[in-house]
């Protein structure tokens, strides 16, 4: 994905649903996200997020403010978004309008605004992409 | 003026116009990068729906995923 990325080929969008835990860490992990998004490092935070997802159970405002200084952002400024709660409604709209489109799990892609349910793997979405390259 | 004198202010004058060339090089090199570091287009600064996203606008395939970190 990311060489059709880099090639011009695919755009890539991610979008917050709230399905696990949506009025507490689901929603803290992405607003970290969002607050990240604000120093430009959204994917920096993104992927940790995601590589540090066997910590999930102990995901507070302190442990994301502490990968906000793994990753090398102004740990003030995400601090004080992070305590603000700046991005709570930024995140509540994306969850409302994923579930206005009918989004109820997680992961769920969309190619071309056509929605794809994913019956195994990854690969799915690569195929599919490949099938509108193609068209 | 003996011979070696005139060598010896020869050389002098040479070394002279050696750190002139040098220093106009150089003043000319740092001149180029000035000029090529404010004519460079700055990437806009990401804003709004572009933050959370990768690739060009114009990309054949836009793959929207909907996810939940945890």
């Amino acid at each position: 994905m990311a060489a059709l990325i880099e090639k011009g080929d695919v755009r890539f969008v991610y979008q917050h649903r709230l399905v696990v835990d949506p009025t507490n860490r689901s929603q803290l992990a992405a607003e970290a996200a969002e607050c990240a998004a604000d120093q430009s490092k959204f994917w920096d935070m993104h992927n940790k997020l995601y590589k540090e997802q066997g910590n999930k159970n102990t995901w507070s405002a302190a442990v994301f403010k502490s990968y906000a200084k793994a990753i090398g952002l102004d740990e003030a400024a995400f601090g004080s978004c992070m305590d603000s709660r700046k991005h709570k409604a930024t995140v509540a709209k994306s969850d409302s309008e994923a579930a206005g489109k009918g989004v109820n799990s997680t992961p769920t892609f969309f190619i071309n605004g056509k929605v794809l349910t994913l019956k195994q793997s990854f690969s799915e979405v690569l195929q599919a992409v490949n099938k509108e390259l193609n068209k | 003026m003996s011979l070696s004198k005139q060598s010896a202010k020869q050389k002098q004058g040479r070394s002279t116009l050696i750190w002139w060339v040098a220093g106009a090089a150089l003043v000319a090199a740092l001149g180029l990068i000035g000029a090529s570091l404010w004519s460079t287009p700055k990437a806009a600064p990401v804003a709004g729906g572009d933050r959370n996203t990768q690739g060009k606008a114009t990309a054949k395939v836009t793959v929207t995923e909907y996810g939940d970190y945890l």
